[in-house]
């Protein structure tokens, strides 16, 4: 195998954030001073900002790399766009709050990098053994991420719990991988599609592959039944780890799954589209009803997060019967909404960690704001931030015009346009639901007083996390009313992957 | 002048928004007061040009603005008004300021906060009117919820939280229901441009199944906020817990959406489902007009009473809707200006009094017309407008939504008639309580009569009660050709199903 100057361009973002980690744990080792420490974000900086311009600039020309194990195309663009914006906002919200907490900034720093250049691979990645890799790789840094405050009890649950019950999905998806493998004898995806596309059925080897293969991305992305530990792990991970976990992990699985069962599964719908459906469905009720009854808002925004999977899914669920390309690029859709969904949760969580508790004898760093009596009377005392909560919460619950709600709109339209009445349907009735618990957290923050001393404190405002926060809430407004070119990006991402 | 013409309806949009938008950054309250009010005079004066420059010949769009949004799908920012449109706009540019006007006072806590809701929720109610795009009409209709809840839920009485997340609930159901009717007719037809679905989807070829089940999606929202029975159950809360300006606001401008959504969408676009629902439509509008008026006989707190005396006189807006007659719409049209008008006056006036006793019940009071003369006349002509005295605006919409209903039924007519009587009956019993008797209540001896502010806050609603009884054609004439496209739309569907029958 010859490895040439284009092989490695076409990883090159990944290859930027890697460096970017590697960079900040020799800095961090060779440069002992509080000054330089300080500024080792900025590397991280240069690092995505690298990345970033790399992938704007070289948007539209696919290209295959690694013996075809990689490849570089639109899908793999857009994905990266979303890492690479949710790692900058974490990164962003980091400095002050993790050393707060105990834990080495540079540590931070590079498991966040490592763990989107994970997320890029698995984006990119075009063979079942690379996308296993990719997994690993980011699921191993989130791992320790959610378990790095190692003096919270909380956090240490979290881990544990969550590389317990990861290991146990990995073990889907690696035999799911095997038996895809079994069955037509190749790992490609262009060559399993092709080869598939040659057998007069589809083979029963594969059709348990492909459930497996599911099951493992399923728990990735937190959907149901594969979902009980999305609860836990977010609302134990400190605050600024879930925000960036629970929506960068969901943009780039949601973008493999739909390499996946569009790119190489497209002959064998029947085998992936039912098996999406059902999960589409029990994810969105599962996720709604469970949010409902939450008093802490971190799990209540973590059962949110299980909700707003079963809507991604309901856009690739929705063309699973689809015959044309024009159909079939309505899966943009479910692309495009985990995009809106990194800034609009990315945010919710961040405005969580900004707006905290004040020191006391017992917490001297303060502690994050979550249990949603903290919120009362809020727009009193910091208007902004509860005017930015608000938009969150009403993107969220899928009302104009903000990101969300063109998300929403985008996911049942593609559903409607091929007649899917019980994705849309179901899918109607659970965001009017949502719309209670969504809303319970402005009438707090809005319509209730606080009782005296009591309630989340504006003193423990951080500039960062406040910025990370108005980022975000911009963006939420600027995507409702002109997502641009993403949506355009989104459409021709798909169309990649179909032939 | 003629530059003008294409921007108007969006600057009547986008000012009061965009000013509240500015204001955020504003911290002198005397600023912020000021800069509304201008704000709303300006809307309101563009608004009055709209009225003088609209042709009255033609029944198309006018005003019209078109330009790509998201041309990935097709979707356009698209503005223009038809008479029915244009009459809302004006009605709510009226009532707008005069909502600040009557919270100059009243309204005490953050008060930057109020103003700046209650430009967004102008600009977000004149954006409904205007949107000739579904998708932009559902942005709006969407947008202007978040204000309308905020206004109710922090500047609202004791129960306002309960009241502003009901509000909330109900509407929301009702929307996300019409929102999987917009796609769907996008899905139909290809487009999301109004003018475009009116001619398109009635001659689509879909299943009158179909047809009817469409229907129903966008009926139950416009139904929610019309709001007729057995929606109308978030009204009463809503009403009572309001501030003054919420009140106004929800009565004048918000259930007029319903009604308008009717005229607008649900009827043009499936009219065979129209006319195979309009016997229950016609059913539940009789029941909301006697229920309404039986509700309010029985209430002893004031706003409560007109909250449901809006039930009532909104079935008549729908009796004259799904009477399909040019005479019966043309009713219910001006019935909707007539209700905006004088529920808004009636609205202001119990605000008035609420302000200076804090008190509601109609047991509290007793013998204010000795007291406070100015208000107790007001008070008076509001309330024979509202039970239709001849000569009055009321008469008018009342009298066209009977006629219309009386051609196409008799039944429907008399039926209808007894919420007049009971219209009269707890409007003169609610006059003869509070104004006429002794002073029952020490406190109310000394109650200041209405301020020059106060008049000045009245006065605009009392000119119109008499203007458009006196001179109803101002509106009528505007209202027609729109009306009669409406019914034509109607008798083509009719003939198109007798066709299909024979």
């Amino acid at each position: 195998m010859n490895i040439t100057a284009n092989d490695w361009m076409a990883i090159l973002p990944a290859l930027l954030t890697t460096g970017a980690a590697m960079g900040i744990l020799c800095l961090e080792l060779a440069f002992r001073s509080e000054r330089v420490r300080s500024k080792l974000d900025w590397a991280a900086y240069a690092g995505l900002a690298g990345a970033f311009y790399v992938v704007l600039t070289s948007l539209g020309v696919p290209q295959e790399a690694f013996s075809k194990s990689i490849v570089k195309d639109d899908l793999s663009s857009f994905v990266s766009i979303a890492v690479l914006a949710a790692a900058a906002l974490a990164i962003l919200q980091a400095p002050t709050y993790v050393v707060q907490r105990g834990v080495y900034r540079a540590e931070f720093y590079a498991l966040v990098l490592l763990a989107a250049t994970g997320m890029i691979f698995l984006a990119q990645a075009n063979e079942l053994i690379t996308m296993f890799l990719s997994v690993e790789l980011l699921s191993l840094s989130i791992y320790v991420l959610t378990g790095i405050t190692r003096r919270d009890r909380r956090s240490n649950e979290a881990a544990i719990k969550y590389f317990v019950q990861g290991a146990f999905a990995t073990g889907f998806l690696l035999y799911g991988m095997a038996l895809l493998h079994g069955a037509t004898g190749t790992v490609h995806l262009a060559d399993i599609a092709a080869r598939l596309e040659h057998m007069p059925s589809f083979p029963p080897l594969a059709v348990a592959g492909v459930a497996l293969l599911i099951a493992g991305f399923a728990f990735k992305v937190g959907a149901a039944p594969f979902h009980y530990w999305v609860p836990d792990v977010y609302e134990g991970a400190p605050t600024v780890v879930t925000s960036f976990m629970s929506v960068a992990v969901k943009a780039a699985g949601i973008g493999a799954l739909a390499r996946i069962v569009l790119g190489a599964l497209g002959s064998g719908s029947e085998a992936w589209g039912d098996l999406l459906f059902v999960v589409a469905i029990l994810t969105m009720v599962a996720g709604n009803l469970a949010a409902i009854g939450q008093r802490s808002v971190k799990r209540m925004l973590a059962y949110s997060g299980v909700a707003h999977t079963g809507y991604a899914l309901v856009g690739l669920a929705s063309v699973s019967a689809a015959t044309t390309h024009d159909a079939r690029a309505g899966a943009s859709s479910a692309l495009f909404y985990v995009f809106v969904y990194t800034f609009m949760t990315l945010g919710a969580f961040a405005f969580l960690a900004w707006i905290g508790r004040p020191p006391s004898a017992s917490k001297p760093h303060g502690e994050d704001a979550e249990d949603i009596s903290d919120f009362a009377g809020l727009a009193r005392r910091r208007p902004a931030a509860a005017a930015m909560m608000t938009v969150f919460m009403v993107s969220l619950a899928g009302v104009p015009p903000t990101a969300g709600f063109l998300g929403k709109f985008l996911l049942f339209k593609t559903a409607v346009d091929n007649q899917q009445w019980w994705l849309a349907g179901i899918g109607i009735l659970t965001s009017i639901v949502s719309l209670y618990y969504y809303l319970r957290v402005v009438v707090f923050m809005y319509m209730h007083e606080s009782e005296a001393g009591e309630g989340a404190a504006p003193a423990s405002g951080d500039f960062n996390i406040g910025l990370a926060v108005g980022l975000c809430a911009f963006l939420t407004v600027l995507f409702g009313v002109r997502p641009g070119d993403y949506l355009v990006l989104a459409e021709s991402a798909i169309r990649g992957l179909l032939r | 002048m003629d530059d003008l013409r294409p921007w108007v309806l969006t600057l009547m949009t986008f000012l009061p928004a965009a000013a509240g938008l500015v204001l955020i950054a504003v911290r002198s309250e005397r600023a912020v007061r000021g800069v509304s009010l201008a704000t709303m005079f300006l809307v309101l004066v563009l608004a009055g040009w709209t009225w003088a420059m609209y042709d009255v010949e033609s029944a198309g769009m006018q005003f019209e603005q078109k330009a790509a949004w998201i041309a990935h799908l097709k979707i356009h920012y698209a503005m223009g008004v038809d008479g029915i449109a244009l009459a809302m706009v004006v009605l709510t540019a009226l009532l707008a300021p005069l909502c600040l006007l009557c919270s100059w006072h009243a309204v005490k806590d953050r008060v930057k906060g109020f103003f700046i809701a209650m430009l967004l929720l102008e600009g977000g109610m004149i954006g409904v009117f205007c949107a000739a795009d579904l998708f932009l009409f559902y942005v709006f209709w969407e947008a202007m919820l978040i204000p309308m809840v905020l206004i109710i839920g922090i500047w609202g009485g004791p129960r306002r939280v309960y009241a502003s997340v009901k509000f909330f609930i109900f509407t929301m159901a009702g929307s996300l229901l019409m929102f999987l009717g917009v796609l769907w007719c996008y899905f139909q037809a290809g487009t999301f441009s109004i003018p475009e679905l009116q001619a398109a989807l009635p001659n689509a070829h879909v299943s009158l199944h179909a047809q009817v089940l469409l229907f129903l999606a966008f009926g139950v929202a416009f139904a929610v906020k019309v709001p007729l029975f057995p929606f109308h159950t978030w009204l009463p809360d809503a009403h009572v817990e309001a501030p003054t300006a919420g009140s106004v606001i929800l009565a004048g401008v918000l259930l007029k959406m319903g009604a308008y959504g009717f005229l607008r969408i649900a009827i043009p676009f499936f009219p065979q489902a129209a006319v195979h629902c309009a016997g229950w439509v016609v059913a539940l509008s009789l029941v909301s007009i006697v229920f309404g008026a039986l509700m309010s006989m029985a209430q002893s707190d004031i706003k409560k009473l007109i909250a449901y005396s809006s039930v009532s006189h909104m079935g008549f807006c729908m009796l004259g809707i799904f009477s399909f007659t040019t005479l019966g719409l043309q009713g219910g049209v001006m019935q909707m200006v007539n209700h905006g008008v004088s529920t808004g006056a009636l609205f202001l006036l119990v605000g008035m009094v609420y302000d200076r006793t804090h008190k509601r019940g109609v047991d509290d009071f007793g013998g204010l017309a000795r007291v406070t003369p100015v208000c107790a006349t007001c008070f008076l002509v509001i309330t024979l407008s509202s039970i239709g005295l001849p000569g009055l605006n009321g008469f008018v919409g009342e009298f066209l939504v009977l006629a219309g209903a009386f051609s196409v039924s008799k039944a429907w007519a008399a039926v209808a008639a007894t919420g007049v009587v009971l219209g009269a009956m707890y409007m003169l019993k609610l006059y003869r309580d509070v104004f006429f008797g002794k002073v029952t209540a020490a406190k109310n001896e000394k109650l200041p009569d209405a301020s020059g502010l106060e008049i000045a806050t009245l006065a605009p609603l009392l000119a119109l009660v008499v203007i458009l009884g006196v001179v109803p054609r101002y509106v009528l004439e505007r209202t027609e050709p729109a009306v009669r496209k409406i019914v034509q739309t109607v008798q083509n569907a009719k003939a198109q199903a007798h066709e299909h029958h024979r």
